[in-house]
């Protein structure tokens, strides 16, 4: 239920920098990548963010599901202008900060009973976006998370990364 | 550890040498540092004006162009991940410091994305050493 509540709170958020958007000037990138949820798997995600002004709200989702277990992560990030530079077309980085949700369902068997887990992060991130043909893009959007922990700093710390390739409208 | 320090101090005589024997306003470097799991070499990279070359962390290799605006700084560039011989990009974001006889305290997380899937960041801490 504190998942779901968490997700239409992100989803509200898009929407209604999404909505404003247009009145700002404001541009709106849509992609898909990968991500350090599911690192090492081919895993797609679908990655956004909308530019308000020197302002943008990126995020990613991600998930992958069998009978056994589930895994999704999302990432919501506010990043402002950082700098900017030129690499076979335009570079710019942007950082701010950012937080980062992921639930994770295992069962031992498709029969037994489901055991879930969640998770927050929060901290500063940044977004890098290489345009080589406009309105193609490329993008990082990556997060350094702190989870709330005793445990030893080295844990506590969760680094998120998504890769996208899209296109801003 | 004795490797590592033997290491940039042979690139810095390298470096020293050949932008001494240069008229150009060519700046060299060398960047060494830990990563996440407070080994080292996390990462060591032999720098060229806006490039650096070498382990860019644990795991990757590969060129990075830097972007910067004072004492803060972004990177971007190809990369190999060498545990699945990925091909991809990798992108950073950094501070550095002046500190002191060319040094400069550095700490940046890189990240990066290959074309098998593996898509990881690191949080570096290091010196670097402006020639």
């Amino acid at each position: 239920m504190r998942s779901s509540k968490l997700v239409y709170r992100i989803l509200t958020v898009l929407v209604l920098a999404w909505c404003f958007a247009p009145s700002a000037r404001a541009s709106v990138a849509l992609g898909t990548g990968f991500s350090s949820t599911t690192s090492g798997r081919q895993i797609p995600t679908i990655a956004g963010a909308v530019d308000v002004s020197s302002w943008t709200v990126s995020g990613f989702a991600t998930g992958v599901a069998t009978t056994v277990y589930s895994q999704s992560g999302y990432l919501l990030s506010v990043t402002t202008n950082f700098v900017k530079g030129s690499f076979l077309g335009e570079f710019e980085a942007k950082a701010g900060g950012g937080v980062y949700y992921s639930k994770r369902t295992l069962r031992d068997s498709p029969t037994a009973t489901l055991q879930a887990e969640d998770s927050f992060a929060a901290g500063p991130s940044f977004r890098s976006i290489w345009r080589p043909f406009s309105p193609m893009y490329l993008g990082f959007d990556v997060l350094v998370g702190v989870r709330p922990s005793t445990a030893h700093i080295g844990i506590a710390i969760q680094d998120v990364v998504s890769m996208s390739i899209g296109f801003e409208l | 550890m004795r490797q590592v320090v033997a290491a940039v101090i042979l690139i810095s005589s390298i470096a020293s040498t050949l932008s001494s024997s240069r008229a150009s306003a060519a700046t060299w470097s060398v960047f060494a540092g830990a990563g996440e799991a407070f080994a080292l070499p996390g990462t060591i990279r032999l720098g060229y004006n806006d490039w650096e070359f070498g382990l860019l962390s644990p795991g990757a290799i590969g060129a990075v162009k830097s972007f910067r605006d004072g004492n803060w700084y972004a990177t971007f560039g190809p990369t190999l991940h060498t545990g699945s011989t990925g091909l991809g990009l990798s992108t950073g974001a950094g501070w550095q410091p002046a500190l002191f006889w060319g040094f400069r305290f550095r700490a940046e997380v890189l990240a990066y994305s290959v074309h098998t899937g593996v898509t990881k960041a690191e949080a570096l801490v290091g010196l670097s050493f402006i020639f």
